[in-house]
Protein backbone atom coordinates (compact mmCIF):
# COMPACT_ATOMS: atom_id res chain seq x y z
CA UNK A 1 0.00 0.00 0.00
CA UNK A 2 2.73 2.37 0.66
CA UNK A 3 4.76 1.88 -2.12
CA UNK A 4 1.32 2.39 -4.56
CA UNK A 5 1.15 5.97 -2.33
CA UNK A 6 4.75 6.87 -2.79
CA UNK A 7 4.50 5.75 -7.06
CA UNK A 8 0.87 7.57 -6.78
CA UNK A 9 1.92 10.52 -5.14
CA UNK A 10 4.37 12.06 -8.07
CA UNK A 11 1.71 11.57 -10.54
CA UNK A 12 -0.91 13.74 -8.65
CA UNK A 13 1.95 16.91 -7.99
CA UNK A 14 2.80 16.11 -11.82
CA UNK A 15 -0.74 17.00 -12.89
CA UNK A 16 -1.81 19.17 -10.41
CA UNK A 17 1.19 21.41 -11.86
CA UNK A 18 -0.03 20.93 -15.57
CA UNK A 19 -3.23 21.99 -14.87
CA UNK A 20 -4.86 25.49 -14.78
CA UNK A 21 -7.56 25.82 -12.68
CA UNK A 22 -9.02 23.33 -9.86
CA UNK A 23 -11.53 20.90 -11.22
CA UNK A 24 -14.75 21.63 -8.91
CA UNK A 25 -16.58 18.79 -10.53
CA UNK A 26 -16.33 16.06 -13.17
CA UNK A 27 -19.38 15.62 -15.31
CA UNK A 28 -17.78 14.03 -18.17
CA UNK A 29 -19.45 10.54 -17.12
CA UNK A 30 -22.75 11.85 -16.97
CA UNK A 31 -25.60 12.05 -19.70
CA UNK A 32 -28.76 13.95 -19.41
CA UNK A 33 -31.12 13.96 -22.53
CA UNK A 34 -32.68 17.49 -22.37
CA UNK A 35 -34.50 19.55 -25.24
CA UNK A 36 -33.52 22.81 -26.34
CA UNK A 37 -36.06 25.96 -26.92
CA UNK A 38 -36.37 24.75 -30.61
CA UNK A 39 -37.47 21.50 -29.03
CA UNK A 40 -34.01 19.60 -30.38
CA UNK A 41 -32.65 16.55 -28.41
CA UNK A 42 -29.16 17.85 -26.96
CA UNK A 43 -27.14 15.54 -24.75
CA UNK A 44 -25.14 16.84 -22.38
CA UNK A 45 -22.26 17.54 -21.74
CA UNK A 46 -21.44 15.12 -24.88
CA UNK A 47 -22.57 17.02 -27.55
CA UNK A 48 -20.68 20.27 -25.86
CA UNK A 49 -17.46 18.33 -25.97
CA UNK A 50 -14.46 20.51 -26.74
CA UNK A 51 -16.11 23.70 -26.18
CA UNK A 52 -16.41 25.54 -22.60
CA UNK A 53 -20.04 25.73 -21.15
CA UNK A 54 -20.75 29.07 -19.43
CA UNK A 55 -24.48 27.86 -17.53
CA UNK A 56 -27.23 29.18 -15.61
CA UNK A 57 -30.21 27.91 -13.65
CA UNK A 58 -33.27 29.81 -14.49
CA UNK A 59 -37.37 29.08 -14.29
CA UNK A 60 -39.11 31.93 -16.75
CA UNK A 61 -41.76 32.62 -14.13
CA UNK A 62 -39.15 34.49 -12.05
CA UNK A 63 -39.04 38.33 -13.24
CA UNK A 64 -36.54 39.47 -10.97
CA UNK A 65 -33.49 37.21 -9.87
CA UNK A 66 -33.45 34.64 -12.71
CA UNK A 67 -33.11 37.81 -15.49
CA UNK A 68 -30.69 39.25 -13.51
CA UNK A 69 -28.62 35.59 -13.89
CA UNK A 70 -29.33 35.45 -18.07
CA UNK A 71 -28.35 39.22 -18.22
CA UNK A 72 -25.17 38.22 -16.64
CA UNK A 73 -24.36 34.83 -18.98
CA UNK A 74 -25.72 37.80 -22.13
CA UNK A 75 -22.87 39.89 -20.81
CA UNK A 76 -20.20 37.32 -20.28
CA UNK A 77 -21.01 36.65 -24.07
CA UNK A 78 -20.60 40.15 -25.22
CA UNK A 79 -17.51 41.22 -23.46
CA UNK A 80 -15.85 37.85 -24.60
CA UNK A 81 -16.97 38.97 -28.09
CA UNK A 82 -19.22 35.94 -29.06
CA UNK A 83 -16.47 33.21 -28.90
CA UNK A 84 -16.82 30.48 -30.72
CA UNK A 85 -15.69 27.68 -28.09
CA UNK A 86 -17.63 29.17 -25.58
CA UNK A 87 -21.52 27.34 -25.46
CA UNK A 88 -24.02 29.25 -23.05
CA UNK A 89 -26.94 27.64 -21.56
CA UNK A 90 -29.76 28.31 -19.65
CA UNK A 91 -31.17 25.49 -18.09
CA UNK A 92 -34.86 25.59 -16.41
CA UNK A 93 -35.64 23.74 -13.11
CA UNK A 94 -39.37 24.44 -13.75
CA UNK A 95 -39.44 21.88 -16.80
CA UNK A 96 -43.49 21.50 -16.39
CA UNK A 97 -43.76 25.06 -17.35
CA UNK A 98 -40.87 25.75 -19.10
CA UNK A 99 -41.28 23.45 -22.02
CA UNK A 100 -39.24 24.45 -25.09
CA UNK A 101 -41.60 26.64 -26.97
CA UNK A 102 -41.99 29.03 -23.85
CA UNK A 103 -38.15 29.05 -23.60
CA UNK A 104 -38.07 30.02 -27.25
CA UNK A 105 -40.27 33.40 -25.94
CA UNK A 106 -37.89 33.76 -23.38
CA UNK A 107 -34.62 33.88 -26.01
CA UNK A 108 -36.34 35.45 -27.98
CA UNK A 109 -37.54 38.32 -25.45
CA UNK A 110 -34.15 38.51 -24.29
CA UNK A 111 -32.99 38.75 -27.99
CA UNK A 112 -30.18 36.05 -28.11
CA UNK A 113 -26.95 34.78 -30.06
CA UNK A 114 -26.77 31.30 -31.39
CA UNK A 115 -24.34 29.80 -28.73
CA UNK A 116 -26.95 30.54 -26.23
CA UNK A 117 -29.43 27.52 -25.80
CA UNK A 118 -32.28 27.25 -22.96
CA UNK A 119 -32.84 23.66 -21.68
CA UNK A 120 -35.57 21.37 -20.53
CA UNK A 121 -36.37 17.89 -19.90
CA UNK A 122 -38.48 15.43 -18.50
CA UNK A 123 -39.24 16.22 -14.69
CA UNK A 124 -37.14 13.03 -13.73
CA UNK A 125 -34.20 13.82 -16.28
CA UNK A 126 -34.26 17.95 -14.56
CA UNK A 127 -34.00 17.04 -11.29
CA UNK A 128 -31.17 14.20 -12.04
CA UNK A 129 -29.30 16.90 -14.06
CA UNK A 130 -29.86 19.54 -10.81
CA UNK A 131 -28.34 17.02 -8.25
CA UNK A 132 -25.34 16.54 -10.63
CA UNK A 133 -24.94 20.22 -10.96
CA UNK A 134 -26.01 20.74 -6.75
CA UNK A 135 -28.99 23.30 -8.08
CA UNK A 136 -31.61 23.33 -5.24
CA UNK A 137 -35.26 24.37 -6.32
CA UNK A 138 -38.60 24.47 -4.29
CA UNK A 139 -41.93 26.08 -4.66
CA UNK A 140 -42.33 28.23 -2.60
CA UNK A 141 -45.50 30.47 -2.40
CA UNK A 142 -48.27 30.35 -4.76
CA UNK A 143 -51.42 33.05 -5.48
CA UNK A 144 -54.11 33.16 -7.47
CA UNK A 145 -54.54 35.68 -10.40
CA UNK A 146 -57.89 37.69 -10.97
CA UNK A 147 -58.64 34.98 -13.24
CA UNK A 148 -58.80 32.04 -10.74
CA UNK A 149 -55.78 30.73 -11.87
CA UNK A 150 -52.66 29.21 -9.27
CA UNK A 151 -49.30 30.13 -10.48
CA UNK A 152 -46.17 29.40 -8.07
CA UNK A 153 -42.66 30.77 -7.87
CA UNK A 154 -40.02 28.77 -6.22
CA UNK A 155 -36.93 29.35 -4.21
CA UNK A 156 -33.78 28.11 -5.81
CA UNK A 157 -30.05 27.75 -6.01
CA UNK A 158 -28.48 30.81 -7.60
CA UNK A 159 -25.40 29.83 -9.47
CA UNK A 160 -23.16 30.29 -12.43
CA UNK A 161 -21.16 27.62 -13.60
CA UNK A 162 -18.16 26.95 -15.83
CA UNK A 163 -17.35 23.59 -16.99
CA UNK A 164 -13.95 23.06 -19.47
CA UNK A 165 -13.94 21.77 -23.05
CA UNK A 166 -13.59 17.87 -20.99
CA UNK A 167 -17.16 18.80 -19.11
CA UNK A 168 -15.29 19.41 -15.93
CA UNK A 169 -16.91 22.18 -13.57
CA UNK A 170 -13.37 24.61 -12.97
CA UNK A 171 -16.07 27.78 -11.86
CA UNK A 172 -18.47 28.66 -9.69
CA UNK A 173 -20.20 31.54 -8.76
CA UNK A 174 -23.59 33.26 -6.98
CA UNK A 175 -25.43 33.53 -10.59
CA UNK A 176 -27.05 36.96 -9.82
CA UNK A 177 -24.13 39.20 -8.27
CA UNK A 178 -23.50 41.93 -10.35
CA UNK A 179 -19.67 41.55 -10.12
CA UNK A 180 -19.85 38.01 -11.78
CA UNK A 181 -19.26 38.85 -15.23
CA UNK A 182 -16.04 40.69 -14.56
CA UNK A 183 -15.03 37.99 -12.52
CA UNK A 184 -15.88 34.87 -15.01
CA UNK A 185 -14.10 37.32 -17.92
CA UNK A 186 -10.69 37.53 -15.40
CA UNK A 187 -10.90 33.67 -14.73
CA UNK A 188 -10.97 33.61 -18.68
CA UNK A 189 -8.42 35.35 -19.33
CA UNK A 190 -6.07 33.53 -17.07
CA UNK A 191 -7.68 29.98 -18.87
CA UNK A 192 -6.58 31.63 -22.47
CA UNK B 1 -51.07 58.52 38.67
CA UNK B 2 -54.42 58.80 36.94
CA UNK B 3 -53.95 62.29 36.82
CA UNK B 4 -51.13 62.15 35.08
CA UNK B 5 -52.80 60.29 32.90
CA UNK B 6 -55.46 62.72 32.34
CA UNK B 7 -52.81 65.62 32.36
CA UNK B 8 -51.12 63.55 29.34
CA UNK B 9 -54.48 63.26 27.70
CA UNK B 10 -55.20 66.87 28.41
CA UNK B 11 -51.85 68.32 26.75
CA UNK B 12 -52.26 65.23 23.73
CA UNK B 13 -56.03 67.04 22.72
CA UNK B 14 -54.80 70.70 23.51
CA UNK B 15 -51.95 69.85 21.33
CA UNK B 16 -54.10 68.43 18.79
CA UNK B 17 -56.28 70.92 18.99
CA UNK B 18 -54.15 73.82 18.03
CA UNK B 19 -51.91 72.47 15.63
CA UNK B 20 -52.52 73.84 12.25
CA UNK B 21 -53.23 71.01 9.79
CA UNK B 22 -50.78 70.50 7.70
CA UNK B 23 -51.51 71.28 3.93
CA UNK B 24 -52.65 68.07 2.42
CA UNK B 25 -50.11 68.71 -0.62
CA UNK B 26 -47.21 71.05 0.77
CA UNK B 27 -44.75 68.19 -0.88
CA UNK B 28 -45.74 64.69 -3.05
CA UNK B 29 -44.69 61.69 -3.93
CA UNK B 30 -42.12 61.68 -6.47
CA UNK B 31 -41.54 58.95 -8.99
CA UNK B 32 -38.28 58.60 -10.89
CA UNK B 33 -36.24 56.09 -13.07
CA UNK B 34 -39.26 53.57 -13.81
CA UNK B 35 -39.38 51.30 -16.11
CA UNK B 36 -40.66 47.63 -17.20
CA UNK B 37 -39.20 44.46 -18.26
CA UNK B 38 -40.36 43.12 -21.70
CA UNK B 39 -41.88 39.96 -21.38
CA UNK B 40 -44.74 37.69 -23.93
CA UNK B 41 -48.51 37.39 -23.47
CA UNK B 42 -49.48 35.77 -20.00
CA UNK B 43 -45.79 35.46 -18.82
CA UNK B 44 -44.48 37.30 -15.95
CA UNK B 45 -43.00 40.66 -16.00
CA UNK B 46 -41.49 43.21 -13.17
CA UNK B 47 -41.85 46.91 -12.79
CA UNK B 48 -38.90 49.19 -11.29
CA UNK B 49 -39.00 53.20 -10.05
CA UNK B 50 -37.46 55.13 -6.95
CA UNK B 51 -40.19 56.93 -4.83
CA UNK B 52 -39.50 59.74 -2.62
CA UNK B 53 -41.84 60.78 -0.41
CA UNK B 54 -41.68 64.59 -0.08
CA UNK B 55 -44.97 64.91 1.70
CA UNK B 56 -44.33 66.02 5.59
CA UNK B 57 -45.73 62.25 7.09
CA UNK B 58 -44.77 59.50 6.36
CA UNK B 59 -47.08 57.64 3.93
CA UNK B 60 -47.53 53.79 3.25
CA UNK B 61 -47.84 52.35 -0.57
CA UNK B 62 -51.09 50.22 -0.29
CA UNK B 63 -51.42 48.55 -3.88
CA UNK B 64 -50.66 48.97 -7.23
CA UNK B 65 -52.71 47.89 -10.26
CA UNK B 66 -52.06 48.15 -13.82
CA UNK B 67 -53.75 48.72 -17.59
CA UNK B 68 -52.12 45.79 -18.85
CA UNK B 69 -52.96 42.76 -16.03
CA UNK B 70 -55.33 42.18 -13.43
CA UNK B 71 -53.16 40.97 -11.24
CA UNK B 72 -50.10 42.80 -10.00
CA UNK B 73 -48.25 42.14 -6.05
CA UNK B 74 -45.26 43.79 -4.56
CA UNK B 75 -42.59 41.27 -3.97
CA UNK B 76 -38.86 41.33 -2.34
CA UNK B 77 -36.41 38.99 -3.30
CA UNK B 78 -34.45 37.48 -0.68
CA UNK B 79 -31.82 34.71 0.64
CA UNK B 80 -33.24 32.17 2.72
CA UNK B 81 -31.53 30.76 5.71
CA UNK B 82 -30.28 27.73 3.43
CA UNK B 83 -29.30 29.58 0.91
CA UNK B 84 -31.40 29.80 -1.88
CA UNK B 85 -33.26 32.84 -3.88
CA UNK B 86 -36.80 33.40 -3.37
CA UNK B 87 -39.93 36.26 -3.57
CA UNK B 88 -42.25 37.08 -0.94
CA UNK B 89 -44.95 39.20 -1.11
CA UNK B 90 -45.16 42.74 0.55
CA UNK B 91 -48.39 43.70 1.50
CA UNK B 92 -47.25 47.27 1.53
CA UNK B 93 -44.34 49.26 1.68
CA UNK B 94 -43.49 51.72 4.31
CA UNK B 95 -42.49 55.11 3.01
CA UNK B 96 -40.83 57.52 5.94
CA UNK B 97 -41.12 61.08 4.84
CA UNK B 98 -38.19 62.88 3.34
CA UNK B 99 -36.61 59.10 2.50
CA UNK B 100 -36.33 57.31 -1.08
CA UNK B 101 -37.50 53.77 -1.40
CA UNK B 102 -35.84 52.00 -4.68
CA UNK B 103 -37.97 49.31 -5.89
CA UNK B 104 -34.79 47.64 -8.05
CA UNK B 105 -33.63 44.45 -9.36
CA UNK B 106 -32.72 41.93 -6.81
CA UNK B 107 -34.83 43.71 -4.23
CA UNK B 108 -38.48 45.28 -4.25
CA UNK B 109 -40.19 45.05 -7.47
CA UNK B 110 -43.70 44.86 -9.07
CA UNK B 111 -45.26 41.67 -10.43
CA UNK B 112 -46.94 41.93 -13.48
CA UNK B 113 -48.77 38.50 -13.43
CA UNK B 114 -49.68 37.52 -16.82
CA UNK B 115 -50.42 40.12 -18.98
CA UNK B 116 -52.88 40.18 -21.60
CA UNK B 117 -50.71 41.24 -24.20
CA UNK B 118 -46.95 41.03 -25.34
CA UNK B 119 -44.62 43.48 -23.65
CA UNK B 120 -42.42 45.13 -25.74
CA UNK B 121 -39.74 47.49 -26.03
CA UNK B 122 -39.92 51.38 -26.97
CA UNK B 123 -44.15 50.59 -25.56
CA UNK B 124 -45.24 51.89 -22.17
CA UNK B 125 -47.10 50.63 -19.42
CA UNK B 126 -49.74 52.23 -17.04
CA UNK B 127 -49.09 51.62 -13.15
CA UNK B 128 -51.54 53.30 -10.39
CA UNK B 129 -50.00 53.26 -6.62
CA UNK B 130 -52.70 53.83 -3.91
CA UNK B 131 -51.20 55.09 -0.92
CA UNK B 132 -52.53 55.49 2.88
CA UNK B 133 -52.26 59.17 3.00
CA UNK B 134 -51.29 60.48 -0.42
CA UNK B 135 -53.70 60.87 -3.57
CA UNK B 136 -53.45 57.47 -5.88
CA UNK B 137 -50.54 58.68 -8.19
CA UNK B 138 -51.05 57.23 -11.97
CA UNK B 139 -47.24 56.71 -13.87
CA UNK B 140 -46.20 55.43 -17.13
CA UNK B 141 -43.23 53.61 -17.44
CA UNK B 142 -41.12 52.52 -20.65
CA UNK B 143 -40.64 48.90 -21.40
CA UNK B 144 -37.30 48.28 -21.92
CA UNK B 145 -34.38 45.47 -21.44
CA UNK B 146 -32.77 46.44 -18.07
CA UNK B 147 -29.99 48.19 -20.28
CA UNK B 148 -26.51 46.51 -18.30
CU1 LIG C 1 -41.54 38.61 -7.58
Amino acid sequence: MKQLLILFFPLVVLINCQSGPEVIDDLSDTSFKLLNQDSVTVTFPDDYQGKYIVMGFIYTNCPDICPLITQNLIKIQRELGYPEDVQFLGVTFDPERDTPSVLADYKEVFKLDENFDFLTGTSETISAFMDSVRVRSQVSLSTITSEGKEIYFMNHSDKIMVLDPKSRVIIEYGGSMPQVPNLIIEDFQSLK
Amino acid sequence: MKILSFLTLSCFLLFNCTSPKKKASSGVIEITDGWVRPTKAGKMSAAYFKLKNETATTDTLLRISSDVTSTTQIHESFETDDGLMGMREQKFVALPKGETIAFKQGGLHVMIIQPDLDLVEGDSVTLTLQFSSSKDLEISLPIKASGN
